[in-house]
């Protein structure tokens, strides 16, 4: 099904699709990190991890996409990613890698430094209600914040599987990891298009599922050429999104794969969101129905970390194109 | 040989060869410009034929080189990084050789396919007819066996390079008494006859790439059938799917060219200062990464599938993007063109963003239209069921 | 009207117009309709004229773009002959003498090279000049019949004779040109959704008609629907020119009609894309009639501005009227 999956890969995916099967809710976190260890998959064993490569992490991120698994998965485990080769101390990894933290980035110019002290207001900060950590973007640099040196303010988020908060630094006591913010927030942006193009493929393979038993006018309503068609140009989309990701994800520097394939996907993401409730005609805008979650996912994705507009024109920007 | 030194080797010879008499050649031929230098690209097949570059993954044994596909791929780049021109053999190499290799008998190989192989037998394609368009199966052009030859009549219709070619395969109906896919037969008829007719078609550019192909008691030998009488449906359809994706990586460069004129006409009239030029400009850009993506990470589905086996959608999917791509390209060209692009130049000569934008309008048309590529998905892809 | 345009402007009419064809033709056509008033649509009935408004106009050249007729007709009726006095107007009338205008930056002069008359903007003067005062160079164009011919320099102002120098009479005539050129191409719209809702009708493939396949059925209601998104507008923009008092009715009237020439452009790309998708290859050759209209509509999307420059007038305007 997946373009790059080794054998590895394929029984990591397993394992975490057979678990998002058995578990839901927020309380599968601690399960999901004790027992499969998916936290620490790109820190190293030294340090409690598994040793494993942001390529794993997207396919737990996927896996868990797919089913809107609401846990702070994407932040922490990238957070692991980052900080492992990061150059400044390692204090934090074994309690990322046990799950026992739980991080959230907060990019952008709004915060400042001095003498290892953070100043400023991050809005949008995802999985940052729950977060035990922050990594902040100031000074050119990525800096760690314990929570409790912080105010958060959880939001009331339009999509429930996924927290946000704005997080007030007021002379907070900072580490400076060394490393690099734009790329951090690249990374996150590779992940969040793994996660959206694994997403939209669940959402297409629910609605080809639906279309197949639903009948109207005496038949399955996907023999209707029209929506036969729809659902074609929906799997043009999702396997060219999957390949954008899958790209991203293999590439050295993602300066520009990252904002692209995060725009692609999260394009793609939203509107197979938005076919999937236009497919299932009436049911599909029930709160019932899960295809609202999924609609709201994307579109929060498509928003935060450069909207559509934006990521275009820095991938303009970047690649030199104007 | 290491795939690193193949390029070179590729590019090497290229280089070599793209001089004198073939130099002017660069940068001709190909959709929307099938009518540029034909007698001169008839001689470049010739030429790489002598150069053993036609059939590169034919099997050695029936005097391919058996080449991997990653150096195929490698071939299609550097051809299209020269700027080499349209191939005007593809109709042999790309389809009916591959249909020998895997239909026709010993003896159809030893005849048909070192003529392929050098360059100096040139194929069309007698599939379409004006009423069978997408529903190839309603094809009618009829075939009798009669004195140890097979009399045709009919017509077939969209035959590119009908008056360059030598021979045509022709999917004929040989049983009247089946209907639609039965009953038909895969037959190689000689061009030059005077049961055959070819009368030009002009196409909305103005130039004629396309052709009618009467057929009025022509002649084909009776040996000349690739598979049995009543097989050829499945004939003809065994290599539609398979070949597409290696000579895609050619397409792509051909795109990115494409893309780059049309930023660099965006840059020097200024129209790229306009955010909606701008917008599309990149999104076209992005939309040729992803093509790309999605053909590295298709590849080895279409380039190793077996044969006989049904393809895979990817094939399907991988035109339901570049033809809406292309197409969207050229009315960019159009748009960073402005007023100046309702100008031609003498004669009807075509800009290329005229071109571009006039001859895309078939992209969503041939090779398999939107509409049946999206059937196709739905069908066979997704298991969605028939109406 | 509709009768008259489908008897005398059939396709081998419309043809007539490209390099190959007896230009006769077209002008014939061109004259039984300037019988029965078509070109003084907007001139006042001492004049010779129907003495009607704006209003008129969106329906006429409706007509006139739907019969593919390759003739200035925007030019002429809504343009130039309302400006015109005495002299020149009869002929005009009478569909002997052609006229054409470029009032914009252009050089490019439709039917410049069969035009007696050009009106051309000339700082703020519209001025009326006789072709054998310019330098005009002819042009092969996408759409053959179009006739266009490039102004290889600006003319000496004297040559031309002053047909308004009042800002808001110059204003207004631009205005007329780019709600008929819009006009125009709805019509052009009208024309190649009708052809191929009669092709998909009796084109028959996998034993039905293929108008029969849900996706051709709703590829073209997704064009109509953009055609008929569009009418309402440019009877609105009409309605509003008809309005026009002072400078801030002009600026609404001119929002509107750049809101019109959008919708309108966009309706007429959309259906010449659908159109030859429906029809399939065939739409694809010269012999097929599509092609005509496809590339009248082609051409009519860029002149007097393209849909960029348009929205962004739009855009002007939506950002003035919020102080």
């Amino acid at each position: 099904m997946d373009y790059t999956d080794t054998a590895e890969q394929a029984a990591l995916r397993e394992v975490v699709r057979d678990f998002c099967q058995r578990h839901a809710g927020p309380s599968a976190w601690p399960r999901l990190t004790s027992e499969l260890g998916l936290a620490g998959l790109a820190i190293d064993e030294s340090h409690g991890g598994m040793g494993a490569t942001l390529a794993e992490v997207a396919i737990a991120v996927e896996e868990l996409g797919r089913v809107l698994l609401p846990v702070p998965y994407l932040s922490t485990a990238l957070a692991g990613a980052v900080l492992s080769v990061a150059p400044a101390d390692a204090d934090l990894l074994p309690e990322l890698a046990s799950g026992k933290l739980t991080a959230a980035f907060a990019f952008g110019d709004s915060v400042t430094v001095t003498d290892g002290h953070l100043d400023g207001v991050v809005t949008h900060v995802l999985d940052g209600a729950e977060a035990g950590v922050f990594l902040v973007s100031a000074g050119g640099s990525l800096h760690a914040v314990r929570a409790a040196d912080t105010s958060v303010t959880p939001a009331d988020t339009l999509d429930l599987t996924r927290s946000q908060a704005s997080v007030e630094f007021r002379r907070s006591r900072a580490v400076d990891t060394g490393a690099d913010p734009g790329h951090a927030e690249d990374l996150l942006r590779v992940l969040l298009a793994a996660e959206s193009a694994a997403a939209a493929g669940y959402c297409l393979e629910v609605t080809v599922g639906y279309l197949k038993t639903r009948r109207q006018f005496s038949r399955p309503i996907g023999t209707f050429q029209a929506l036969r068609h729809r659902c074609a140009d929906l799997t043009v989309e999702v396997s060219s999104a999957r390949a954008t990701a899958c790209a991203a994800l293999a590439a050295d520097d993602v300066s520009v794969l990252g904002p692209l394939a995060k725009k692609y996907c999260a394009d793609v993401f939203w509107h197979v969101a938005a076919e999937m409730i236009q497919l299932h005609g009436g049911i599909g805008f029930t709160w019932e129905h899960q295809a609202h979650r999924y609609l709201k996912r994307a579109k929060t994705t498509q928003l935060l970390h450069g909207s559509p507009a934006q990521l275009r024109r820095m991938v303009a920007d970047r690649a030199g194109l104007v | 040989m290491e795939d690193a030194e193949f390029r070179q080797h590729v590019r090497d010879w290229l280089e070599n060869q793209l001089t004198g008499e073939f130099a002017s050649l660069v940068g001709t031929g190909g959709p929307g410009r099938e009518h540029e230098f034909v007698t001169e690209r008839l001689a470049w097949e010739r030429r790489l034929g002598d150069g053993g570059w036609i059939g590169l993954g034919w099997p050695e044994a029936d005097g391919g080189r058996g080449l991997p596909w990653r150096q195929q791929v490698i071939f299609y780049e550097e051809y299209t990084r020269a700027g080499a021109p349209a191939r005007v053999g593809h109709m042999g190499e790309q389809l009916l050789g591959p249909t020998l290799l895997m239909f026709g008998t010993q003896e159809q190989k030893a005849r048909f396919l070192p003529g392929i192989l050098s360059g100096t037998q040139m194929w069309c394609q007698g599939y379409s007819e004006p009423d069978a368009g997408s529903d190839l199966a309603a094809v009618r052009t009829r075939a009798v066996l009669a004195d140890g030859e097979w009399h045709l009549s009919g017509q077939k219709i969209w035959t590119s390079l009908a008056h360059v070619a030598d021979w045509c395969f022709v999917l004929a109906r040989t049983d009247p008494a089946r209907e639609r896919h039965q009953g038909l037969s895969y037959l190689l008829v000689p061009m030059n006859q005077p049961g055959v007719e070819i009368r030009p078609i002009v196409q909305l550019t103005g130039k004629s790439e396309f052709n009618e192909v009467f057929f009025d008691d022509a002649r084909a030998q009776a040996d000349d059938i690739v598979g049995a009488a009543g097989d050829g449906w499945r004939v003809a359809m065994g290599t539609l799917g398979v070949e597409r994706g290696v000579s895609t990586f050619g397409q792509q460069l051909g795109f990115r060219r494409e893309f780059e004129g049309v930023l660099a006409a965006a840059r020097a009239n200024r129209s790229i200062d306009d955010p909606d030029i701008a917008a599309r400009i990149t999104d076209a850009w992005i939309g040729l990464q992803v093509m790309l993506f999605y053909a590295e990470a298709t590849l080895g589905n279409t380039a190793g599938t077996p044969a006989g086996t049904a393809p895979g959608t990817e094939a399907n999917i991988a035109k339901l993007l570049w033809a809406p791509w292309h197409q969207r390209l050229g009315e960019l060209a159009a748009d960073v063109a402005g007023a100046g692009v309702t100008v031609t130049g003498p004669d009807y000569a075509l800009s290329d963003a005229q071109t571009l934008f006039l001859y895309t309008r078939a992209d969503t048309i041939y090779g398999g239209s939107n509409e049946i590529q999206r059937d196709i998905i739905a069908e066979r892809g997704l298991g969605l069921p028939r109406g | 009207m509709a009768e008259l345009l489908d008897a005398e402007v059939t396709p081998d009419v419309v043809r007539a117009g490209w390099p190959e064809g007896d230009p006769a033709l077209v002008g014939d056509a061109w004259r039984k309709l300037a019988a029965v008033g078509v070109t003084g649509t907007l001139v006042p009935e001492d004049l010779g004229g129907l003495g009607l408004d704006e209003n008129s106009l969106v329906p006429m050249l409706a007509e006139i773009g739907r019969s593919g007729l390759p003739v200035p007709a925007a030019e002429t009726i809504a343009v130039a002959a309302p400006l015109l006095a005495g002299g020149h107007l009869p002929g005009v009338l009478d569909g002997d003498t052609l006229v054409t205008a470029q009032l914009g930056d252009s050089d490019l002069v439709p039917f410049g090279q069969q035009a007696a008359l050009v009106v051309l903007r000339d700082g703020g003067a519209l001025r009326l000049f006789p072709r054998d005062a310019l330098v005009l160079e002819p042009c092969v164009t996408t759409d053959g019949s179009r006739g266009t011919a490039r102004l290889v320099s600006r003319p000496e102002a004297r040559d031309g004779m002053v047909l308004t120098d009042d800002p808001a009479e110059v204003d207004g005539a631009w205005q007329r040109g780019v709600l008929g050129t819009s006009a125009l191409l709805i019509g052009l719209a009208d024309r190649m959704l009708t052809l191929t809702v009669g092709y998909v009708g009796q084109r028959e493939q996998f034993g039905r008609p293929i108008g029969s396949f849900q996706a051709i059925k709703h590829a073209l209601a997704d064009a109509l629907v953009g055609v008929e998104f569009a009418r309402p507008m440019l009877l609105a923009a009409a309605w509003a020119q008809s309005q026009r008092s002072d400078e801030a009715t002009a600026r609404t009237s001119r929002a509107q009609t750049s809101v019109a020439k959008v919708l309108a452009s966009d309706a007429a790309r959309l259906v010449a894309r659908t159109a030859i998708q429906c029809h399939g290859a065939i739409a694809y050759t010269t012999e097929y009639d599509l092609h005509l209209y496809a590339k009248q509509a082609w051409a009519l999307i860029p002149a007097w501005g393209g849909p960029a420059w348009h929205r962004a007038r739009v855009a002007e305007f939506l950002g003035a009227s919020d102080d």
